[in-house]
Parts: C-alpha cells; sequence; structure tokens
C-alpha cells in the first residue's frame, strides 16, 4: 500500500502533473464561480483539451477541477446570493447574511478551509474504502455486475429524481440511446439507419457534453436575465486555529453526511449540502443563529460538498459506477483515455489509481492557497457579461465537439443531446438519470446477456448467486420505496382531512 | 424561447457551412451574431471580442492539439 502511493506520488508529482493539477484547480474556482457553470460542466468544457495528456494526468487535472468548482460555488454565494454551483445552494443563506454585515472574508476564509478540510478527509476515506472494496469488487461476475448496474439505474430513478415515473423514464431513455451502434455480441448495426457515422454509437463523452453543459447553456439562453455583477474588492480572511477548532462538529457532520452522500449514485454535493446543514441545524447547542449568519451554517456544507468529491469516485473506481455527475465526467475521460475502471484498473494500472489519489490530495493543498488568491480572478469572471461568456462557451462546446473525432457528426450530437436535456429540464425529468442510463447501458446489457450465454438461458443465474440477489432486491426495495411512502403519507392526511 | 431557437440556429448553421467556409470564416461570424442576439450592440466590442475568441480557440484547439478543423480559402494565410 505504502509502495504503491509512493508509485502515485512519483506520477503526481511530476512538474508536468502539477502544473496540471494547478491549471484545473483554478479552471475549477472560476468555473465555479461563474453562476450556472457547474463542476461538470467545467470538467465537461475541459474534457476535449486534456487529449494530449498522458491519461493519469488528465484523470488528476480534471479531479483539480471537480475540488476546486466545490470552493468557487461559494464565491457568489456569499457576494451575490446566487450559488454557482448546486453543492453552494445551502451555503448562500448564512454566507450572504456575513457578506451583508461585511464579514464577507471572514465567510470566504471559512468556506476556503472548511472546503479544504472536507477535500483531504476525502481523500483518505477514498484512499481507505476503495482499495478494500476493489479486492471485494474481484468477487463480481457478470451476473453481479448486472445488478450492480441495475440497483444504480433504480437508485437514481427513485432518489434523485422527484418524481418516480419521471426518473424512470429519463433513465430508460438513456439505455435507450446506449444501444445505439454495434451489438457488442453479434457485430450487427443496430439503429444505425445505414450511416457509417451511428455505427460506433452515442459516445458517453458527446453525450455528456450534450446533457449537462448544452443543456444548461440553452437554458440560460432562453431563461436567465443575467446576474448581479459584484461590487468591491474581496479576498478571503483565514480563520484562526482556534475557530476553525469551534466548528469541528460541524465539519464531523459533513464529513460523515459526505461520505455516505458520495457513495450513492446521483446524491451528489447538493443532496449532502442540503443533508448537512439540517442536520448541523438540529444537532446545535444554538440553532436559531442558523439563518442569521452562523459560521458553522458555511463550515457544514462546504466540508460535505468537497468530502462527496473523494467519496463519489470510490463506487466509479470499485465497479465503474459514479456517484455523482461529475464523476460521470471522470468516467467519460477515462473511457476517452482507455483506463478501464474496475478492480484490474487497481492491481495492473496502479500508478493510475494512485496517482489520482496524490494528485487529488495536492489539488486539495494547492486550492487553499489558490483560493486565497482566486477570489478576485473569480470575480472579475464573474463580473463579465453573460452573453460574451455564452458565446465563448459555445464557441469551445462546438469547436470542442468537433475535436472528439475530427469530424461534423459529434456537433450535431451535442446539439441534438443539448436540446433533449433543455426540453427534459423544462419539463422536471431528471439529466443526471438519463446520463447514467447512457454511462451504464453498455455495462447492464452486456453483463445481461454474457450471464445468460454462461447459464445458457436460465434466468435464475441472477437469483442464485448471493450477492447479485442481494443486489436486486435492494434495487426492487429502491422502486418500492417512493410508492410506500406516499401511501403511508396519504393515510396519515386522510384523518385530519377527515375532522 | 425566441431567443434559444436564434442560438440554435446559428449554431446548426454554423455546422453546417463549417466545412465549406471554413473555421476562420464562419467563426467569428458565429460569435457576432450570438452576442448581437443576446443584447450586446456595440460594433466595436461585437468584432474585438468576436476576433479575439476565434483566435484562441485556434490557438488552442488547431496549434496546441493539432485538430483538423476545416480551414477554408482563408486556411492558407497562416
Amino acid at each position: 500500500m505504502i509502495e504503491r502511493l509512493m508509485l502515485g506520488a512519483a506520477v503526481a508529482l511530476q512538474p508536468i502533473s502539477l502544473l496540471m493539477v494547478l491549471l484545473g484547480v483554478t479552471w475549477g474556482i472560476i468555473g465555479g464561480a461563474l453562476p450556472g457553470i457547474t463542476g461538470s460542466i467545467a470538467m465537461a468544457l475541459l474534457l476535449p483539451l486534456t487529449f494530449g495528456l498522458e491519461p493519469t494526468v488528465a484523470l488528476m487535472m480534471l479531479a483539480g477541477v471537480y475540488i476546486g468548482s466545490m470552493f468557487g460555488g461559494s464565491i457568489p454565494a456569499i457576494l451575490i446570493r446566487a450559488p454557482g454551483t448546486p453543492g453552494a445552494a445551502v451555503t448562500l443563506i448564512d454566507g450572504y447574511e456575513l457578506h451583508q454585515r461585511g464579514k464577507s472574508g471572514q465567510a470566504l476564509g471559512v468556506s476556503l478551509v472548511a472546503s479544504t478540510i472536507g477535500g483531504v478527509l476525502s481523500v483518505f476515506i477514498l484512499v481507505v474504502l476503495a482499495v478494500p472494496l476493489s479486492k471485494f469488487a474481484l468477487a463480481f461476475g457478470p451476473a453481479e455486475y448486472f445488478a450492480l448496474g441495475v440497483l444504480g439505474l433504480t437508485l437514481i430513478a427513485s432518489f434523485a429524481a422527484r418524481d418516480l415515473t419521471k426518473g424512470a423514464i429519463s433513465a430508460i431513455l438513456g439505455l435507450i440511446l446506449a444501444t445505439v451502434g454495434t451489438d457488442p455480441f453479434s457485430g450487427t448495426p443496430r439503429f444505425a439507419f445505414g450511416t457509417t457515422d451511428l455505427l460506433t454509437g452515442v459516445s458517453i463523452v458527446t453525450g455528456m457534453i450534450g446533457l449537462f453543459a448544452v443543456s444548461e447553456i440553452f437554458h440560460q439562453i432562453a431563461e436567465s436575465e443575467g446576474w448581479a455583477a459584484i461590487q468591491g474588492r474581496f479576498s478571503a480572511r483565514l480563520p484562526r486555529i482556534l475557530e476553525i477548532w469551534k466548528l469541528r462538529g460541524s465539519m464531523l457532520i459533513g464529513t460523515l453526511v459526505g461520505a455516505i452522500g458520495g457513495m450513492l449514485p446521483g446524491a451528489g454535493g447538493a443532496v449532502a449540502a442540503f443533508i448537512t446543514y439540517d442536520t448541523a441545524k438540529r444537532w446545535s447547542k444554538e440553532p436559531e443563529k442558523f439563518g442569521r449568519g452562523a459560521l458553522e451554517g458555511i463550515a457544514a456544507p462546504e466540508t460535505a460538498n468537497n468530502v462527496v468529491t473523494g467519496t463519489a469516485l470510490i463506487p466509479l473506481l470499485t465497479f465503474g459506477i459514479p456517484g455523482s455527475n461529475s464523476a460521470a465526467i471522470l468516467l467519460a475521460a477515462m473511457m476517452l483515455h482507455g483506463v478501464q475502471p474496475g478492480p484490474l484498473l487497481f492491481s495492473e494500472t496502479p500508478q493510475t489509481v494512485y496517482g489520482l489519489f496524490v494528485g487529488m490530495l495536492v489539488a486539495n493543498l494547492m486550492m487553499l492557497v489558490l483560493g486565497y488568491l482566486a477570489v478576485r480572478p473569480a470575480v472579475a469572471v464573474v463580473n463579465i457579461k453573460q452573453p460574451y461568456l455564452l458565446a465563448g462557451i459555445l464557441g469551445l462546446i462546438l469547436v470542442g465537439a468537433f475535436a472528439i473525432n475530427n469530424r461534423m457528426f459529434e456537433v450535431w450530437i451535442v446539439l441534438g443531446t443539448g436540446l433533449l436535456g433543455y426540453a427534459m429540464r423544462r419539463y422536471g425529468y431528471n439529466v443526471l438519470a438519463m446520463v447514467l442510463g447512457l454511462v451504464l447501458g453498455f455495462m447492464v446489457e452486456s453483463n445481461l446477456r454474457r450471464s445468460l450465454l454462461i447459464s445458457r438461458g436460465d434466468p435464475w443465474v441472477f437469483l442464485s448467486r448471493p450477492i447479485s440477489c442481494v443486489l436486486l432486491v435492494l434495487a426492487l426495495s429502491a422502486l418500492l420505496w417512493p410508492i410506500v411512502r406516499q401511501i403511508r403519507d396519504r393515510k396519515r392526511k386522510q384523518p385530519t382531512e377527515g375532522e | 424561447v425566441t431567443r434559444l431557437a436564434a442560438i440554435l440556429a446559428l449554431a446548426v448553421g454554423w455546422a453546417l457551412l463549417l466545412p465549406k467556409t471554413g473555421f476562420l470564416i464562419v467563426t467569428p461570424l458565429l460569435m457576432v451574431s450570438v452576442m448581437g442576439t443576446m443584447g450586446i450592440r456595440s460594433w466595436w466590442r461585437l468584432v474585438g471580442v468576436s476576433l479575439a475568441m476565434t483566435l484562441v480557440l485556434y490557438l488552442v484547439f488547431v496549434k496546441a492539439l493539432n485538430v483538423l478543423l476545416p480551414m477554408g480559402p482563408l486556411g492558407g494565410l497562416i
């Protein structure tokens, strides 16, 4: 283990790696600070630019963007009451309150320190949990992988989406999109409509840029009226050790909630931040302070959303199932660079996994320094007028999509999926569920067919193997839970209505 | 929503024209029209920012990443 970490450090501490992580974190902070550009969009925009890099360096850079964006999102949340990323949506409650009292520096400082502490802890949680889990994953055969994929999809359809039906429809749309291309077993073209472009299918990278980034840009073009400019000059004022120690309780809650939230597919930083804020408020000795400029109200969610950056990678690296939007982009990056996630990754290319671990640790430490320096540049970027930004981002997406395969086809897919994603957002469907369907489609399909080939068509393989049976039962309960809850709520309401 | 339809049409137009006219002609046009649609009225800024953005995209993708963007008739000049 120590040996492997040293091996990883050798990769992560090369000058080129350090430079790319530095650029990644900076871009993450600035992208995160822009309202509407979430961490995953910032990563998606950078993705086509990482082609020339070594796979490990590219992954470290993208993880750096992810980490930086979590702090970046709190800058406009505190200064203009507009969260830069969904993960910072609760930070604005107490953050903006502090800003109005002239304590912006203190609020930014606590956010930065809490983010860094959360990020560093999450790397440790990642290393401690991912390595044993990857050994456990070795026991997984096709039946288990199929069941795991089904579990991931049902979890997101029922928890991340508010509406089970719409969540399920979104996930199934993704699965359908994943079937386009060449059949992985027989080699027959499916839904290719006689064209050669569709033979390779809709690549995950392209679909993700369209569904995440383009749909958000379309949303902003159609609805947004722009955001307020940030007046004045600000920088973070770092809290003293004693002040940090006072916040240990809320940061502990943030760590625990973030760790669990990160591992569940679809929960992600925003959900973790909300639950943490609520829990920290309930456990606090002075809950009345929350909402009136409590430093705990910043420390708790900011710790949680950065803990997610590491823990979301646990299911990704061990089983190939992303725990959040941004982890899904990392998965796309891995596929693009020919890195196959799963237990073999840990044994065959340890320098990639452990390099990523060390790289993330470095990224978190860099964020502490960069966050201090980057507040002013980030504010300047936020103050750029929206039309310039949108035009620039549109150009970056169009050219970036072309660059994926040096052909026009990807540009069309990006625009098409972008429009679809925009319509889905507008009518309450879940874009992340669709992306996960697209991502897991190949894994679910090929493992389903492989297990049936092995069992000669007998579907009992999925229930007779213990791990796969447990996973499928969990998946079924994830689907039934919202229905049970609805019935229970209705029963509870009825007596009051009768009175 | 009309604004979205306009910008979508511009993006589609960009994609249709790119293979024939080349990146260096069609991209500044896209930028000018997108920013114009979004409400920027100063001509000086429209042209300046568009050219600057095209230059940045060109340097990053064509020069640094060797992407084979269709260059069109202006390709020979650079």
